[in-house]
């Protein structure tokens, strides 16, 4: 029995050891830049039928599994053309056939595409088998990283990841969908256009040798300024999942950043002043989907910010449209005993088809849309309308009426039959708190008024940060609180010491739980993910939640200066400054545009992830609010 | 002999309690398979109580069978763990701890009572 356990553990390590090897991506060296400013050139001569004397190195007689180039122009990469190790093997002869075959193809293409296109370069470095139809095959692409090809008798094609990300089936399957978590490709998809580009019948497939692999590349693209420097190119830029590197977040990138978001807002907001809510730039379409009523108020809420600050009339004007969108929307929300208030309506969630409008009203449209009055620096001025001051004054009464004996809020609102105990969400208790402690330190709230607030922001805060992690598992992990944390910034002015230490301490332990999720570049062979959030690279981080938690590590940060918690500040900074650098490295320029069919519109924004190409305007409510404090503080 | 009878009874009741009212699955073949095996623990659990020849055979048999599932399952955690950390390199380290953490408890769930009550029962054939 016991040699039986003993030979069936050394088999388990011996399977372990074959699998590993098996489908191990071999270890190569990427290229040097001279190498690809080099490579570029000659393909960018050859297209141009220019003269030039190609500089010899020592990359030419390296053996690679062949290469990808095509010229990008609005999104569209064409031409396209591939060249394989068993065409050429070595890679100075596959970038000769490699421009070659882009010339050919370009004879009947309009010249300005030559001189606007940029051109990418995909070195294929090292393949390893791809497997396909079991349940973990769809796990088997690092998303963005890695390329899949087929290879059918003599014919093999290659899918960049690029290509993978264009077609959209890097992202296929949803394994939580309330956080909107979706992992693995579309295997069906992925053999379908492997297979329709290898131009491959179904009697080919039983009849030739075949295999899918996947491969590493080393992705180099020009310049979006090349066509204006009008010389052979000095410099290309490293491509890493569809992005290239961004500035260093210094206070001047930090506020050109936010800015850039504002302008982008300010471009996508319609006549009613809503958002185009999602924007896809790899087709220049726009969804509202179910347009969030909290992510139209936050994001509202950082365009007053941002013109408080820059006081450009343009984000001035975007952000009283969007305050009107939200006044429009707003509705009389009372019980008895109760002042009236006024709340926000949501119009996308019926509860009952024998209800007028308003169906249902949740807290967090409310809470928000208090956090984006309370920043509308118009608001205690004689020349901003009354009405304004009265939605404010009727949101905080409405927030108030939500609020529970233990501090918490109950999160859902029927019209007609008042606060429903049964339904609650995520977020909406730390937005109350913040749009309460946000409403409370404003100038024009009076003393009397702003110390009743202060002690229901205090009882809130004591739920959030205590009650509610009052069991055994609220030891261990934390939930969603960086609403919490920038509450607490806010209502600092008004707290005692004891309060003070309390919730810094809390928002210290918080930012440390979160530094534990955040990817550093010493994780592994993803630097593109460092600052970023998130618990495995089979997911490939989303941005909106790394604007989120910069701001509360903002807050933490604050808080912590306050006090003099040195240590504590130091170790926020630096969360806070990979995050930011990350945002801004994610955050759509001319560089980084060359997969969007309109660059000019996707510019400003950022991508909801690097393999979701579209841009939600809670993304930049997040990120850009984050950069615009970050730009004072750091 | 009674103890081995009396955990087979714990662990049956337990696997019916685990797979029916915690997790239930809505798979006809895994409810089949669990009920067929925790079936088959009662049985052997009351037959060693019992100390009866047909309770020996039907609980040797019931441990084969669970620790063959658990040596099934663990091949492909295994194959799953080295196929990852080969994917995703040192990032998916943290994979690779987590398949192990599953293996490690699906032996502890399922392989120790079968382990030591077939060990036992070779013994007592043997003697």
């Amino acid at each position: 029995m016991a040699r039986l356990t003993i030979s069936f553990a050394l088999g388990l390590t011996a399977l372990f050891a074959a699998i590993f090897i098996a489908f191990k991506m071999p270890n190569v060296d990427r290229l040097d830049d001279a190498a690809r400013v080099e490579i570029v050139a000659r393909i960018r001569s050859a297209i141009e039928k220019s003269a030039r004397t190609p500089q010899p190195g020592a990359w030419e007689s390296r053996a690679t599994p062949g290469l990808v180039v095509a010229l990008y122009y609005k999104g569209v990469p064409s031409p396209r053309v591939e060249v394989h190790a068993k065409d050429v093997a070595t890679l100075g002869a596959q970038v000769k056939m490699a421009g070659e075959k882009m010339a050919a193809e370009l004879v009947a293409a309009a010249l300005d595409r030559v001189a606007q296109g940029r051109l990418k370069v995909d070195v294929v470095l090292a393949e390893a088998p791809l497997l396909l139809g079991t349940p973990l095959s769809v796990l088997g692409l690092p998303a963005g990283l890695e390329g899949a090809g087929i290879e059918v008798g003599t014919r093999s094609v290659f899918a960049t990841p690029d290509d993978l990300m264009r077609s959209d089936l890097l992202s296929a399957h949803s394994i939580l969908p309330e956080l909107e978590f979706h992992i693995g490709f579309d295997e069906r998809a992925l053999i379908s256009n492997l297979s329709s580009a290898a131009s491959v019948t179904a009697e080919e497939w039983r009849a030739l040798p075949h295999r899918f692999f996947r491969f590493r590349e080393d992705a180099f693209i020009e310049p979006a300024d090349r066509a204006s420097q009008n010389a052979a190119p000095k410099k290309v830029l490293t491509v890493v999942r569809g992005a290239t590197e961004g500035p260093e977040p210094t206070a001047a990138a930090l506020r050109e950043g936010a800015l850039a978001g504002g302008r982008y807002l300010v471009h996508h907001e319609r006549s009613d002043g809503s958002f185009d809510y999602e924007y896809y730039t790899l087709n220049d379409t726009s969804v509202d989907g179910d347009y969030s009523m909290p992510r139209h108020a936050g994001t509202t809420a950082f365009l007053a910010q941002l013109f408080a600050d820059s006081h450009d009339p343009a984000f001035g004007d975007a952000a009283r449209a969007a305050l009107t969108y939200l006044e429009q929307r707003g509705a009389a929300c009372g019980k008895a005993g109760f002042p009236m208030g006024r709340c926000v309506a949501s119009s996308v969630r019926p509860i009952s088809a024998r209800l007028p409008p308003p169906y249902a009203v949740d807290l967090g449209s409310s809470a928000l849309a208090l956090v984006a009055v309370s920043a509308w620096p118009a608001l205690d001025r004689s020349d901003e309308p009354n009405s304004l001051r009265l939605f404010a004054d009727g949101l905080a009464r409405f927030i108030e009426l939500m609020q529970q004996p233990n501090g918490d809020f109950l999160h859902i609102y029927r019209p007609g039959r008042g606060p429903d105990p049964h339904d609650h969400r995520l977020y909406y208790s730390g937005e109350a708190t913040l749009a309460l402690a946000r409403f409370a330190t404003l100038p024009s709230t009076d003393s009397k008024r702003a110390a009743e607030l202060t002690a229901k922001v205090v009882r809130a805060l004591d739920f959030l940060t205590v009650t509610q992690y009052a069991h055994l598992a609220g030891q261990f992990a934390f939930g969603e609180d960086h609403w919490t944390c920038q509450a607490a910034d806010a209502i600092w002015p008004r707290l005692g010491a004891g309060e003070r230490d309390r919730y810094a301490h809390f928002c210290d332990q918080f930012s440390a739980f979160l530094r534990r999720t955040q990817f550093r570049t010493s994780d592994g062979d993803a630097p593109d993910m460092d600052g970023a959030y998130g618990l495995s690279p089979i997911l490939p981080p989303h941005s909106t939640p790394v604007g989120s938690r910069t701001e509360a590590t903002l807050s933490s940060y604050n808080m912590d200066l306050a006090l003099g918690n040195k240590a504590e500040a130091d170790l926020a900074r630096g969360q806070i400054i990979s995050g930011l650098r990350y945002l801004l490295g994610h955050q759509l320029r001319p560089d980084n545009t060359y997969l969007a069919v309109d660059p000019d519109r996707a510019i400003g924004g950022i991508l909801f992830s690097d393999v979701n190409r579209y841009i939600r305007i809670d993304t930049l409510q997040h990120s850009c609010a984050a950069m615009l404090r970050a730009s004072h503080v750091l | 002999m009674i103890a081995f009878g009396l955990a087979d009874l714990f662990c049956s009741a337990l696997c019916l309690w685990l797979g029916f009212v915690v997790a239930p699955s809505r798979s006809l073949a895994f409810n089949l398979g669990l009920g067929g095996i925790s079936g088959l623990f009662a049985l052997g659990g009351i037959g060693l109580i019992m100390r009866s020849r047909w309770g020996k055979v039907v609980a040797g048999l019931s441990s084969a069978l669970m620790l063959l599932f658990t040596a099934v399952i663990l091949v492909l955690l295994v194959s799953s763990a080295a196929y990852l950390k080969a994917t995703y390199s040192s990032m998916g380290q943290g994979m690779t701890v987590i398949s192990w953490l599953l293996a490690a408890l699906v032996i502890e769930l399922f392989a120790l009572l079968p382990w030591f009550q077939l060990r036992f029962l070779i013994r007592t054939w043997r003697d």
